[in-house]
């Protein structure tokens, strides 16, 4: 099959017209919900609700009008690994003198990341209809912000340009900021002000390695850079450095997480769930298709230090939570110990470990996000987050606290829900790996995953059950409707991965073996 | 030795001597006048390497106009005429610089040009120079026309404080309460 | 002999002058100041409409070998932009004007002459039309910035003579610079530059150093920096925001002219450095609004200078990044203009505290002028130009300077991300007060009507910045 035509020209399919429209109906949106008057607020709030709901619809669509799944392909000429194929591409000129071309493209690794943006997105939007914290500005103008994240996520994960992946990774700062500074808690400016420059310190280490790349590849498109040797063994491992470090500080990995725990407090709650959900996995899809795919050579180098870094931060994220106090600084820390197991897979290479990455990572958007959901409601109705004061959930709002028990039990890793596929096959492609040293990360991953699973456990015996206190006893403990609404796509979606995790992993071995750099 | 080469370096510390005591002078308008003996030195200076127009020009514009005009400013702002105690900064950072400068320039030059000996180009002539300005150089020359005119519009504009004045709001009647 | 003429390829430099002229007699013979203020506009409009029109023509006045007016693409662009950036200005005066705050006619005609000088940068051939053009830019502005009839004169007159000394120092400088390397290698015209052999090597080598760094003075780069902050401040707002724009570019532009023909990339590299990372650190500690945007633009013409540092392979980008970020400077200060009264300073930031709650618009507008000096969506513009300046320097195999400005983006942000959350925040509420502070602080804060030459000039600029961000092409295929 000739793939020539994946590396020239504009193809202007319905397929493609679709790629484009993922992008242009939530800058519409966006654009529409904020130039309504603010007599229209909570109209404005459902409009922008519709577009995500649009956008959700068309997020699905890829994988049905795509095509997918080449089966026995025959590739010659100078390229001796298949490349990227994705299943729908739509590739335009936009500035050549800085070798940018604006380049969409969707394949079984992103596309289960672009469905759970779109997901989360219309889920936030929905919540934000019936909740937006008072002492924050008007509710449409963070609807409308929420919509231009969504706009700069998906851009992430469609774009097989270099530079256009640097300029979406760019888009979501300032909007994240807004939200943060706008709408957060007490400490809001200065947990805003720590997340945007950490963040920008990632950003500009990410321009300088796609420069580096651009610069001595002489292209940027991730079609051809993909696996294929074209950079020298140097290029390599100072470029996977570069690019190691910038989606470091946005995944987090330890020890560049401290922006994390004060951003996900300091949030509303729509706040921290897009950015937990969301923005986090910007970092590994980025270190996946960016850092893996253009330099295997670096990765290679890299591994071993990647991988002592993840297991860290497991256990150190698991020692953390062991000693919070406060709610959502806990599930924020548990997500530094849930984004190590993702890491741990990535370092292994292989592609069972990048296939417990990729369902960790969707794992960790579906349940963190549930998590964050609840906790903002336990936060709302009791005024406090902090756990000295909450205590016995279940005699006053048991279906709440019922709720919570199922997500933290998700969250630990319990098998047949989501999140034990990616905790245990990262342990388990590292003991594949061979070899003493990937044997201790694997033990040590392991003693972390139960460290995970102590502190949840202490959560849930001192939250959910216990002797009530005055706080929780005041409770009112009716769920509104948009609440439930919001909370049980997740609940289902967390089962179902759970049950039948080919739902994300289904397409993703033919991408993933061309990634490192193998034959189908 | 020629003759031209001693009254340069004549003229040259002449012009540097002069030079140092306007800015050294605590006395506003002997610093006036020292200004006046140094561009004349340099006046001669133009004299003696041929540029008869720049030398006339020199002392017709800078001696003429300008050392005239800054007397008449120190006339008729009643600037301090005996010795003025904020004229007294310490001169040590500034004469180092300067004088670091100075040997640096010198010592620039004596390397570049040696004790190569380069043949006298042709004297500057009034009729040189117009050739040169109204042949080469017509473009600067008519631009610096312009610059000349703002600065004239602009230095009236800046001392005439009446002009452009907007004419003062009728008082108000005071309401007795 | 003297030298052939082609009328044609002057015809900018004709309207500009003839904009001058024409509002001296407008003012002389109507009299009127909305009459002087169109006629002014309307010709600089005329100078960059025939910019654009004569584009690239064959040189005049020329001697062997070189010219003295040199007409280009990028020349022609950057001619109509000096124009387009006269005529904003003037937009934004009109209240002052209105207000009585100098007389409309001279006014008027110091600015036209202003833009004269301006043009002719764009278009030198040679180090000493270069020169004159930057004196002519520059002299009418040490004028207008005193130019005060009502309010506190003292300051105003101070930052003119602060002004006017530090710009006849770096004159000097230059023009010694200049005469050196005249000395060295016997060649004025920008063509026939070229580096000095033998026993005149070092001559010329120090004689290009001096010329850069007279040169810098314009672009307020450090060492020659400490004027702006002061001159900004002190100077009317819509004389600041043409400093900072029109004055810089023409800097801009000389600088460009110089190092793309001479090697002056140490000198160069070293003030790059020295220049961004003072002006982020710096601007850090402002606390108003006018000194911010001062330091800040000094900062800005570092990332200009690391562009520069490459010589010919750089000025490309370079030119580009000065016109980003003119576009977005000036919506900043076309902002500023509109949130203050007529004729009042730029004032604390404190005072602006809230503006973009206020007046959503002008905010909204703010915001995108400090995300793309940031060099962050959505200010797309400001992306562009960092990305074209840090990709020149990676290709050039200059990365440690990419490496620093790439780090001093991430320090400049610290201070645009204060400026732009203060906008929006409310005073802080602390125990009980007899009066709710957010009320009183709308009550000492009304919002003023903008007046339609400010919001005119903010649409065009906004509209600008816009389509550039998305479209930047466009511009780089101008300036090549």
């Amino acid at each position: 099959m000739n793939y020539d035509y994946l590396l020239t020209g504009p193809t202007w399919t319905t397929a493609s017209v679709l790629l484009l429209a993922l992008l242009v109906v939530p800058a519409l949106g966006a654009a529409v919900v904020a130039v309504l008057p603010a007599r229209r607020d909570r109209q404005a709030r459902i409009v922008a609700t519709g577009f995500a709901a649009v956008t959700f619809v068309l997020s699905l669509v890829p994988f049905f009008a795509g095509e997918r799944g080449q089966g026995w392909v025959a590739f010659g000429g100078p390229r001796d690994t298949a490349p990227l194929t994705p299943w729908v591409n739509l590739d335009l000129p936009w500035v050549p003198a800085l070798g940018l071309r604006f380049h969409l493209g969707i394949d079984g690794i992103s596309y289960p990341l672009v469905v759970l943006t779109g997901l989360l997105t219309l889920l936030c939007c929905a919540y934000t209809v019936r909740k937006v914290p008072k002492d924050g500005g008007p509710g449409r103008t963070l609807s409308a912000l929420l919509l231009i994240l969504e706009v700069g996520v998906l851009g992430t994960f469609l774009s097989l340009d270099l530079i256009l992946f640097f300029v979406f990774f760019e888009v979501v700062l300032l909007p994240m900021y807004a939200v943060i500074a706008g709408w957060g808690g007490s400490e809001r400016r200065a947990a805003a002000r720590k997340f945007v420059l950490y963040t920008l310190f990632g950003s500009v280490l990410l321009l300088l390695g796609v420069v580096l790349v651009v610069t001595k590849a002489g292209t940027g498109n991730l079609i051809a850079l993909t696996g294929a040797p074209g950079l020298t063994r140097t290029t390599q491992y100072v470029v996977f450095a570069l690019l190691a470090v910038a989606f470091a500080v946005k995944a987090p990995l330890w020890p560049l997480h401290t922006w994390l725990p004060d951003a996900h407090t300091e949030a509303p709650t729509v706040g921290s769930v897009i950015l937990a959900g969301v923005l986090l996995k910007m970092g590994t899809y980025g270190l996946i298709r960016v850092g893996v795919g253009v330099a295997p050579l670096g990765a290679e180098w890299a591994a071993p230090a990647l991988g002592i870094l993840a297991v860290i931060a497991i256990l150190a994220g698991s020692l953390i939570c062991l000693r919070q106090r406060e709610l959502k600084r806990l599930i924020a820390y548990s997500s530094v110990g849930h984004m190590g197991f993702v890491l741990l897979g990535i370092a292994t290479l292989t592609i069972t470990g990048l296939q417990a990455a990729l369902l960790g990572n969707v794992a960790h958007g579906l349940i963190t996000g549930l998590l964050f959901f609840l906790a903002g409601t336990i936060k709302d109705r009791a005024g406090t987050g902090s756990l000295d004061q909450l205590s016995g959930l279940r005699e006053t709002a048991p279906r709440l606290a019922g709720l919570f028990g199922f997500a933290a039990i998700a969250s630990l890793g319990l098998p047949g829900l989501a999140g034990f596929w990616g905790e245990a096959f990262a342990v388990v492609a590292a003991v594949r790996r061979g070899g003493p040293f990937w044997l201790t990360l694997a033990i040590l991953g392991a003693v972390g995953g139960a460290l995970t699973a102590a502190y949840f456990l202490r959560l849930l015996r001192r939250l959910t059950h216990g002797p009530t206190t005055p706080t929780v006893h005041a409770l009112r403990s009716s769920t509104a409707a948009v609440e439930w609404f919001a909370w049980t796509p997740l609940i289902l979606l967390t089962l179902a991965v759970g049950v039948i995790p080919a739902l994300v992993l289904a397409e993703t071995a033919l991408p993933l073996t061309t990634l490192l750099g193998g034959h189908p | 030795m020629t003759i031209a080469d001693v009254l340069l370096l004549a003229l040259g510390a002449v012009a540097v001597g002069a030079g140092a005591l306007v800015v050294t002078s605590t006395h506003l308008v002997r610093s006036g006048l020292y200004l006046v003996i140094s561009l004349g030195a340099i006046a001669g200076l133009y004299l003696v390497l041929g540029a008869e127009l720049v030398a006339w020009v020199q002392i017709l514009v800078y001696v003429g106009a300008v050392v005239v005009l800054l007397l008449f400013a120190v006339m008729l702002t009643r600037a301090p005429i005996g010795p003025s105690p904020d004229l007294d900064r310490p001169i040590g950072p500034s004469a180092l610089i300067g004088a670091g400068v100075g040997l640096g320039l010198a010592a620039l030059f004596a390397d570049a040009f040696r004790w190569i000996e380069f043949p006298r180009g042709d004297p500057g002539t009034a009729e040189r120079v117009g050739e040169q300005i109204f042949g080469t150089w017509v473009l600067p020359f008519e631009v610096l026309s312009i610059l000349l005119l703002s600065a004239l519009v602009g230095a009236i504009v800046l001392s005439r404080p009446d002009i452009g004045r907007q004419p003062a709001p009728p008082a108000e009647e005071e309401v007795p309460v | 002999m003297s030298q052939s003429i082609d009328h044609f390829a002057l015809l900018p430099l004709y309207a500009a002058a003839g904009t001058a002229i024409l509002a001296f007699l407008a003012d002389l013979f109507v009299a009127k100041r909305a009459a002087t203020v169109a006629v002014t506009a309307l010709g600089a409009l005329a100078t960059a409409v025939l910019a654009l029109v004569v584009g690239p023509e064959a040189g005049t006045f020329c001697t062997t070998g070189a010219c003295s007016w040199v007409a280009t693409w990028p020349a022609a662009v950057t001619a109509a932009l000096f124009a387009a950036l006269t005529a904003g200005v003037l937009a934004l005066s009109v209240p002052a004007l209105r207000l009585g705050i100098a007389p409309a006619g001279e006014f008027c005609f110091l600015l036209a002459c202003s833009m004269t000088g301006g043009v002719v940068i764009a278009y030198a051939g040679d180090l000493i039309t270069l020169i004159v053009g930057l004196e002519t830019l520059t002299l009418p502005l040490y004028v207008l910035v005193g130019l005060r009839r009502s309010g506190p004169a003292g300051r105003a007159a101070a930052a003119s003579v602060t002004f006017f000394l530090i710009s006849i120092v770096s004159t000097a400088v230059t023009l010694l610079g200049a005469a050196l390397n005249y000395a060295a290698t016997g060649a004025v015209h920008l063509a026939l530059l070229h580096a000095a052999s033998g026993p005149f090597a070092p001559l010329a080598g120090v004689g290009v150093a001096l010329l850069v760094i007279g040169l810098a003075f314009k672009v307020a780069a450090v060492p020659l920096h400490a004027w702006a902050p002061a001159t900004y401040d002190g100077a009317p707002l819509p004389i600041a925001a043409y400093l900072s724009t029109a004055s810089k570019l023409g800097g801009v532009l000389a600088l460009a002219a110089v190092v793309s023909r001479v090697d002056a990339r140490a000198v160069t590299a070293v003030l790059a450095v020295l220049t961004m990372t003072i002006g982020n650190l710096v601007a850090l500690r402002q606390t108003r609004m006018v000194r911010l945007l001062a330091w800040s633009s000094i900062a800005q013409a570092g990332y200009v200078l690391a562009a520069l540092a490459l010589g010919a392979a750089g000025v490309p980008a370079a030119l580009a990044y000065a016109v980003l970020f003119m576009v977005l400077e000036f919506v900043a200060f076309t902002v500023v203009v509109a949130l203050r009264r007529p004729g009042a300073d730029g004032g604390a930031l404190l005072d602006h505290r809230g503006a973009g709650r206020r007046s959503p618009w002008l905010g909204a507008a703010l915001v995108l002028a400090l995300a793309g000096l940031a060099g962050l969506p959505p200010g797309l513009a400001g992306l562009f130009a960092k990305l074209s300046v840090v990709n020149v320097l990676v290709q050039q195999n200059w990365s440690w300077l990419a490496a620093v400005v790439v780090l001093n983006a991430v320090i400049a942000l610290a201070y645009y991300v204060r400026v732009a959350a203060s906008l929006y925040s409310l005073p802080p509420r602390i125990g009980r007060s007899v009066a709710d502070p957010v009320l009183v602080d709308a009550a000492l804060h009304p919002r003023l009507p903008v007046s339609r030459p400010v919001a005119a000039a903010l649409a065009v600029s906004v509209t600008v910045a816009v389509i550039l961000g998305f479209a930047p092409q466009l511009l780089f295929d101008a300036l090549t």
